[in-house]
């Protein structure tokens, strides 16, 4: 089949069915632990976003003939290296600069993210590369959308609030902790996998 | 005595996957084949222990802000020392074992549980014989999640469970329910 024709599939495969958090819980740290609102996560998709395209795009020149080894070394090392005006940008500002230390390391852990060290080599450097981009571009927006609705609904259901008015009659501020991020990950994400089901089929083929 | 209780306590109590999360993912995989748990837990351990070594030397050289800004590279490529010379030495100890254990070595390397180790060591600026108890702690922490999750992981992956929850969804509620537990116990 031509790949041309493979749009949206593509679209369909990083953001719905195969979405990194919701259905193939990947890189999971920085939902459960950092993205406590809107605020934390909106941060960490930020530099998840421009570290793994980038990184992803530029080692895409990475030739095959190094050895493996040395080319996961090559990639995490580009990646880091693409963080650095990532942290420069974050650490300009002030507002900014205050909701970037809140995330503390995860932010500079993505550049180990699993999308740079295994999916590249077993999903997307076989395949062309504007269709790899696309593809890519695809699960970088699938994981981002993920992290903001999660972080979104975390910091509404542990405040009970939405830019500091009150809208529920109840907070649980326990959702705000590790485990909390953790129980509500699983249910978010089960929730996620039946409405996949609904549209899809069963969510064993739709995930 | 104190070391051991310390190091005790960093195990269960502060362990790295219940109380930060970091190297989840990871953990899941790893839970998925039981029978490679110990090599796993080993070559995370190597890796923390090792790298930790490396990245304490390095950090010396890194005396500027404007050079502490490549901290992360520092780290990987202490990390990826480590990884060659690992590969190396399991060439030449386990030539018939290499191929199935190289794929453990890969995700031992390069993953969150490792780095946040340096990060973390680095932050808190301790002497390297705390650094490298920590990093031990680390891996041996990450052991123990990861028997934990594999010892009810068929379970959770089982026809029994719900199909939306079936897997990965089990699995973290499954965690976050132990992480909830680890809670209870420190406050």
């Amino acid at each position: 089949m031509n790949e041309k024709n493979f749009s949206r599939d593509a679209e369909r495969e990083g953001i719905l069915t195969r979405n990194p958090l919701f259905a193939s819980g990947a890189i999971l740290a920085p939902a459960v632990a950092a993205c406590t609102d809107f605020y934390s996560s909106a941060v960490i998709a930020a530099v998840f976003t421009v570290v793994t395209y980038v990184t992803v795009a530029l080692c895409s020149f990475v030739p095959r003939k190094i050895v493996y080894t040395v080319r996961i070394i090559l990639y995490t090392l580009a990646a880091s290296l693409v963080y650095v005006p990532v942290h420069l940008f974050f650490t300009k500002g002030e507002v900014l600069g205050e909701m970037y230390a809140a995330v503390g390391i995860y932010a500079p852990l993505l550049v180990t993210n699993s999308m740079i060290t295994l999916r590249t080599e077993t999903k997307f450097y076989r395949l062309s590369r504007p269709y790899m981009l696309k593809l890519a571009g695809f699960y970088v927006v699938g994981y981002d959308i993920a992290l903001l609705m999660f972080g979104g609904l975390r910091g509404i259901l542990s405040s009970g609030t939405v830019l500091g008015i009150k809208i529920l009659p109840f907070s649980i501020p326990a959702l705000s902790t590790v485990y909390g991020g953790f129980i509500l990950l699983a249910v978010t994400s089960a929730l996620f996998r039946w409405i996949l089901g609904l549209i899809f089929g069963s969510p064993q083929k739709a995930a | 005595m104190n070391i051991l209780l310390s190091a005790l306590a960093s195990v269960t109590l502060e362990n790295v996957i219940f109380t930060t999360a970091i190297g989840t993912s990871t953990l899941i995989e790893c839970a998925k084949s039981p029978k490679r748990l110990l090599s796993f837990g080993a070559f995370i351990t190597e890796f923390s222990v090792l790298s930790s070594l490396l990245a304490y030397f390095a950090e010396g050289l890194l005396k500027t802000d404007s050079s502490r800004l490549f901290l992360a590279g520092v780290y990987v490529l202490c990390l990826g020392g480590v990884y060659i010379v690992t590969l190396l030495v399991l060439w030449f100890i386990a030539r018939k074992r290499f191929a199935s254990l190289k794929k453990y070595v890969h995700l031992s390397a390069f993953n969150c549980a490792v780095l946040g180790c340096l990060f973390n060591n680095g932050l808190s600026g301790a002497p390297l014989s705390e650094r490298l108890i920590y990093a031990a702690c680390v891996g041996v922490g990450f052991m123990l999640a990861a028997y934990l999750l594999s010892i009810n992981y068929k379970k959770l992956s089982s026809e029994d469970v719900p199909a939306s929850f079936r897997g990965f969804p089990a699995s973290i509620l499954y965690i976050g329910v132990i992480a909830m537990i680890i809670y209870a116990f420190k406050v």
